[in-house]
């Protein structure tokens, strides 16, 4: 019950801080932090129900629930992400050529 | 350097990528100044060079004397800049868009290292071979040269040469003797039909798969490469044959 609070209380203020720090139009993504955060909470709050519903569907502990998917999506972000930092690349690449090819010009004035 | 068969007159585009270097020196333009002046005399070619500045945090002080010098000599001179340090494959391939516009229009293109280490006279060679066997693009093998009495290779980069050749003719099939040559020159068709997309050092090894994806009519020439420091220090470290790795498998894996 104690490890449940402590996550609450510091879901909470991280929540908060995130909420300030973040633009108004950008928040909407903050509900998925929260969805997560709610997701520990409940599990710190009932381990035994989480670790029934392990065992149903035969993944052993109730914290790997969480843990399984959570790798699942870091392992797809970190390729995502990887990608779409070359195509960034890229089209900093091309905006590049395309300001020093409209500059290209006669060598006296270089 | 004898006209053995009409050569079709136009223009040759050098194209020179440079990023943080004193490119050349002022005998070295004298040198390059003749040779173009051959190649007009002998092939009929008007000359231009397009000059890429990668970037550099502190451009050649004798540039504007060199692109003056030049142009004296009736050199077409295009000089433009990156922005930001985007790598030589990148600045290739900027000196390659401008060399095809309207504004240069050229019909032949020399890639041309800016540290010195190429040999003027060997564009005329390269050309010879392009037009007299009727290919579209004709790479510089520095160790036809060295067979034939030329610049010697130093033997901290003759192990790294070789196995980056072999593991190029394993990767692009095409049967050449010198992995990442900087010196190239090649025709209209192939220039319209190269898109480098590596903006570092793998450029090499991508230009070489282009020329096989496209059927392009390939061949070798001897070239000289002149080893100073600073060709040493400005080309490819062997601690770089990796990075060059890495760059390719992430070209294959991400487009």
């Amino acid at each position: 019950m104690i490890l449940a609070f402590l996550v609450l209380g510091l879901s909470v203020v991280m929540g908060a801080v995130d909420w300030v720090s973040t633009k108004r139009e950008s928040r909407r993504i903050l509900l998925l932090e929260y969805a997560g955060f709610t997701g520990v909470f409940l599990l710190a709050l009932n381990p035994d129900g989480f670790n029934r519903a392990a065992a149903a569907v035969g993944v052993g502990r109730g914290v790997d629930l969480i843990i399984y998917p959570l790798v699942v999506w870091l392992f797809r972000e970190a390729i995502l992400s990887r990608v779409r930092y070359h195509q960034q690349q890229r089209e900093i690449t091309r905006l590049v050529r395309a300001l020093a090819v409209g500059s290209a010009r006669d060598p006296k004035v270089y | 350097m004898a006209l053995t068969t009409p050569a079709p007159a136009g223009t040759l585009a050098l194209l020179v990528p440079a990023y943080n270097l004193q490119p050349w020196d002022r005998d070295f333009v004298e040198r390059l100044g003749k040779a173009f002046s051959s190649l007009e005399t002998d092939w009929r070619l008007k000359p231009a060079l397009i000059f890429v500045d990668d970037g550099s945090s502190s451009p050649g002080t004798e540039l504007p004397h060199h692109f003056a010098r030049l142009a004296e000599l009736g050199v077409q001179v295009v000089a433009t800049r990156h922005e930001v340090n985007r790598g030589q494959g990148a600045a290739l391939q900027t000196a390659l868009e401008i060399a095809r516009s309207p504004r240069v229009n050229a019909d032949f293109f020399v890639t041309f290292d800016a540290d010195g280490q190429h040999d003027p006279d060997d564009i005329g060679r390269l050309y010879e071979k392009l037009v007299t066997q009727r290919l579209n693009i004709v790479f510089g093998n520095r160790f036809e040269a060295v067979a034939a009495g030329g610049t010697g290779i130093p033997a901290s980069r003759r192990g790294l040469l070789f196995l980056a050749t072999a593991f190029e003719r394993a990767l692009t099939g095409l049967d050449l003797g010198d992995a990442h040559n900087g010196l190239r020159l090649f025709d209209r068709t192939a220039a319209g039909r190269i898109e480098l997309t590596q903006d570092r050092m793998a450029h090499a090894t991508e230009f070489k798969t282009l020329v096989r994806r496209n059927g392009l009519k390939y061949g070798e020439a001897p070239v000289r490469i002149r080893y100073s420091e600073e060709s040493l220090q400005g080309g490819q470290r062997n601690s770089e044959a990796l990075r060059i790795l890495v760059d390719l498998l992430r070209g294959w894996w991400i487009r």
